[in-house]
Order: C-alpha cells, then structure tokens, then sequence
C-alpha cells in the first residue's frame, strides 16, 4: 500500500498537536503534510497537497469544517473532529463519515485509523453530500430572521436588538425605530422589515407599520370599530388599519 | 453618592384601578366631612360634604395627572416638589369647584367669606397631604413587593443560566481538550490553564449567588475567563482591562461584564481568522458609571443571536435594579467589532442597589 497523507485543520493550536502525536503514535505510516488553522487554509491544502485524509475541525473561523469538506468533492477523506455538537454526532452517526470527539481518546482514534485503512482498500470514497447537507443544516442555529437592526446614531451606528423594538413605522423615505430609548432612522422600508422579521412576532397593522406583538401591552376596540394598540412602558399609540382588524377580532 | 428616586414609575393606570381608587377617594371624603361635622366645623354636614367630596377629588386626579411629569424627575427633591404642587393645585381647584356646586359665586364667595375660604384651603391641604401621603406609600410599597419578587427571580435565573452557559458541553470539552493535549506537550501552559478555569470557576460561582458584587471582583471573573481563552487562542487573542482604581469599588449586578466579554470572544473573536482584540473600560462622570467593552471582531451580523447568559437577562437585571437608569447599548465599533456599554449610577454600598 502507498502511504497515506493527511492534512490536519484546527484553530486551536495545542490541538493540532495533539492529534499529531497522537497520530503518529497510532499511523506511524501516515505522513501528517500540512496543518490550518482555519477553513481557507485548510481548502488550500487540501487543493495545493491533494492529501488522502483531512482531520477536520467543524468550528473554525472563515469556512466550518463542514464547508471545506462540501467544497473538496470527494477528493479525499474527511474525519471531523469536534468538541460537542450535540446535532452533527447524531448527524454523522449512521453515515460513512467519520467523526472524532474532543478530547480524542486511544481507542476511538484507533477505530478511526483502521476504518481509514479499510475504506483507502476498497479506494472508493462514499458520496456523503447528502450527509453534510444534514449536518450543516442541524448547525444552523441562527433562525435566518432578523435578530438586530443597524441604524445611524450621533457618530456611530447603533445596534438595536429586535426585541427592544416597539415598533416600526414609516417616514417619508425612512423607517423610524422606536425603542425605549428613543427613535431611530433607518433606510430599509416597512416591506422589507417585513419579509426580514420573524413574522410571528412582527405584525404587520397598516400600510406604514409593523409591530412587535410581544411589547403590545393593549388593543381597544373603540364604538367606530377601529383598534387602537398601546404599549408597554410608553405612552405612544397606532392605530390597526382596517385591512389589518382581523389580527385582532378574536382577541 | 446618588439620590435613591421614590419608585412608582412602573405605575400603571387600569380602568379597575381608577374606578376603585376614586370609590376609596369618595369614602374618605365622606368620613373627613364627617370628622369635620362631628368637631363643629362648617357650615353644616352637606355643606361640608360636597366641599370634601369635589377637594378630594380634585387632589385624587391631580396627584393622577402628575405621574407622567414625576415620572421625568431624576431627583427625590423633583419628585417631592411635584407631588406637593399637584396637592396645592388639587386643593384651590377642589375649593372653587366645592364653592360653585354649594352655589356660592367663586369671585363673591373669595371676597365675602376669605377667612372661611382660607380655613377650607387649609384643611384641605391638611387632609390632602394626609390622604396623598398614605395612597403614595401603598403603591411604593406594592410595587417594591412586585419589584422584589422579580429581582429573586432574576437571581435564580442568571446562576442557573450561568450555570448553563458554563456547563455547556461545546467550551467546556474544548477547554478540557486543551489541557489534556498541553499535558502531553506544555505542562507548564497545562498548569496555569487549568489555574485560570479553576479560579474563573470558582469567582463566577460565587459570585452569581450574590445581589450585588464588586467591580473589582466582577473584573477578576472576566479576567479568568480572558486568560482561559488567550492560552487556546494564543496570539488570536489579544485583551486589555482599563478600569482605574477609583471605580473598582464600585457595587454591581454580578455578572454583567462577563457574558458581554463572552460574547465578544465567542462571536466576535473566534469566527474571525485574524482574531481581534477586547478592551473593557470603565469611568465615571458624576453618579454614573460607563463599562464599555469593545471588541475588534467580526462584527454583528443582523442574523446572530446572542449567546451566553444572554443580552436579555442583563438588560431585564439593570432595569429591575436601577429603573430608568440602568442602560445597556450596542455599537458597530470602527473599523470593525462591536462597542457594548453599560451606564449604571455609582454606589459602593448594597443599599442603592436592589432595594
């Protein structure tokens, strides 16, 4: 058999280390040829040494581990190494990657070396995009909805999380922001809010408002019909335009 | 040292509350005019009734009235002064309406009866004061009970978050990793990693049972967690603690330094290649006290969630201990990261804080 070469990806310098060592304790045969510290670095060695084996963190700054291994198209072999992600292990459990936890033990590294050796036999590397495509997805903690707005303020630019907001109403050709502290300007239009905010907690109650729904402290229905929404803490008061009463008939 | 403010400014104004509390007005009106009757003053019981009912009233919507201005004082002495115009201008006012429902002519009934007419103002403060003095002190002390519970709330909630956040298998394996791959390699750097886990550990422990600590002590916290992460970061991670002696006696919130700086290493620091740098500052201007931390990372993207104990649990902690005053805010800091500053008025003593 040829021998193998691996290249090895962790920011954590004392852990590269030890992996090496590690490494060539259990593989004295494996030849350890590069080291990153983060994901670019990592896709150029992978790219520029064409190594059979890449040990890969998943949480590196730049590109995750799990973006290098998307990004190699099966050119070599990936174990990922982690310290704890509750979702990727479960993942990564009944598919041909393999995974590594943190710290590394003797035996389970020992599993991986010889599973390694068994799968560069058969020399086929198993199509496991369908696997990344899961385990990136069970990374993805962020909801992909807004959770702060950027708005200009004196000198600086203010960062107001979402749920501090009263609402959002429009102004001409801004959108004013109004928060306990105040009213902030910012260029993005009501519509836009709208597609960008969890809609279950940003409503939307006219043409040119859109309310937090959790910071609502009371809606009035007056004689006429019309709803009146009040907030917590501040005085201030919008009107639910008719288009948008029926957010509030079985309330 | 900074005025503590009397607190009703959480006071809310219900339909039911209104209605009761003008029903509560009435009936002392009505055993004031009594009293009044009984000791021989006035022109007689439904004279002095009508008087009683339209002064305290009168006072009972003026004290009302005056919330929202009082609401805007940022001193006792402000507070004081407003409650006791609201009182005088409830109490004239109550006295011409009480005048014109027992069909006395104001202009005639000032000219004719002044010495009468000065002996209702005056017994109208009296009892106004009396009535304003009692009503007041049962809101403050129903709102202080609501304001206690929720600070024990509070406090239970961040030492189970802390906990939480501390305990949470993705650093801490990390860390442990760390120290068991430096054994094999660095046994000094092993050593003093573990020292530093051990005594942010121990000092972020203790201090998240407590009401108030130190700013020193709170300082310690954070500066254990910064060595922990500069030995895995190493040059990734470069921090500073510019805080001058004057301040450090300072009393806070425990724990409100610390997840800001976690947060800043976690989404600031780690996810950039370069690493960055965090800088915690902290001064005072008068009664308040300026903690900014700064960090020249990544930067917020709008979709990143806090971590940690979590942004809103500070937030909730400074407003539950110092109202109004009590302010948390964020930066896009230049050229890139992010500036978080805390305002908190000064008190070395746990008296000021979560009264």
């Amino acid at each position: 058999m040829k021998q193998m070469r691996a290249i090895i990806a962790d920011d954590e310098e004392a852990l590269r280390e030890h992996l090496r060592k590690k490494l060539s304790a259990l593989w004295p045969d494996l030849e350890i040829v590069g080291e990153a510290r983060d994901g670019e670095g990592a896709l150029r060695l992978i790219h520029d040494l064409q190594p059979d084996i890449a040990f890969l963190d998943i949480k590196m700054p730049g590109l995750s581990g799990i973006e290098v291994a998307k990004r190699t198209d099966g050119k070599c072999m990936i174990v990922f190494v982690t310290a704890y992600d509750k979702y990727a292990i479960d993942a990564f459990d009944s598919e041909a990657v393999d995974y590594l936890l943190k710290p590394i033990s003797d035996e389970r590294l020992e599993k991986t070396v010889k599973r390694l050796k068994e799968r560069m036999a058969v020399a086929s590397s198993p199509d496991m995009s369908a696997a990344l495509e899961r385990v990136a997805h069970a990374l993805q903690k962020s909801s992909g909805h807004l959770q702060w707005i950027k708005a200009q303020h004196k000198d600086g630019i203010r960062l107001i999380p979402v749920a501090e907001i009263y609402y959002f109403r429009s102004t001409d050709k801004y959108t004013t922001v109004r928060t306990k502290d105040g009213e902030f300007l910012i260029r993005k239009s009501i519509k836009e809010l709208e597609g960008e905010l969890a809609p279950d907690q940003f409503w939307r109650v006219h043409r040119g408002a859109l309310v937090n729904a959790r910071s609502i402290h009371t809606v009035n229905r007056s004689v006429a019909g019309t709803y009146t929404i009040r907030f917590k803490d501040i005085s201030d008061h919008l009107t639910v335009s008719r288009a948008y009463a029926h957010l509030f008939k079985q309330m | 040292m900074a005025e503590n403010l009397i607190r009703i400014d959480t006071y809310r104004l219900t339909p039911g509350k209104f209605f009761a509390s003008l029903a509560v007005t009435a009936a002392i009106n009505t055993a004031i005019a009594l009293i009044l009757t009984v000791i021989g003053f006035g022109k007689g019981f439904t004279v002095t009734l009508i008087f009683s009912q339209c002064i305290g009233t009168a006072i009972f919507l003026s004290n009302l009235a005056a919330v929202p201005l009082y609401r805007t004082a940022t001193h006792t002495s402000v507070q004081i002064v407003i409650i006791v115009a609201s009182i005088i201008v409830g109490a004239l006012a109550g006295t011409l309406l009480g005048a014109l429902a027992n069909g006395m002519p104001p202009v005639l009934f000032f000219k004719e009866h002044f010495g009468f007419f000065g002996q209702v103002v005056l017994i109208a403060l009296l009892f106004g004061f009396i009535v304003s003095y009692i009503f007041i002190s049962l809101e403050i002390i129903s709102q202080e009970k609501i304001r206690r519970l929720e600070i024990e709330k509070n406090v239970v909630e961040t030492e189970l978050k802390f906990l939480q956040s501390q305990m949470e298998p993705h650093s801490l394996f990390n860390t442990l990793s760390n120290i068991i791959s430096l054994i094999d390699t660095d046994r000094d750097k092993a050593r003093r990693m573990l020292e530093s886990f051990t005594a942010f550990l121990r000092t972020s422990l203790l201090t998240a049972r407590e009401r108030t600590v130190l700013l020193s002590r709170e300082l310690e916290v954070v500066k254990h967690y910064l060595e922990v992460y500069s030995v895995r970061m190493g040059d990734r991670l470069r921090y500073g603690i510019d805080v001058p002696e004057s301040i450090r006696q300072c009393r806070i919130p425990p724990l409100i330094i610390q997840p800001l700086v976690e947060n800043a290493v976690k989404h600031g620091l780690e996810p950039a290649i370069q690493g960055g740098e965090i800088v915690i500052r902290a001064s005072r201007e008068g009664g308040i006290v300026r903690i900014v931390v700064t960090d020249s990372g990544m930067g917020m993207n709008e979709k990143s969630a806090g971590n940690g104990i979590g942004l809103e649990n500070i937030k909730k902690r400074l407003q539950l201990a110092y109202g109004e005053r009590g302010r948390l805010s964020f930066e896009e800091n230049q050229p890139s990261g992010v500036k978080v500053s805390i305002e908190i008025p000064y008190y070395e003593t746990d008296a000021g804080n979560h009264r």
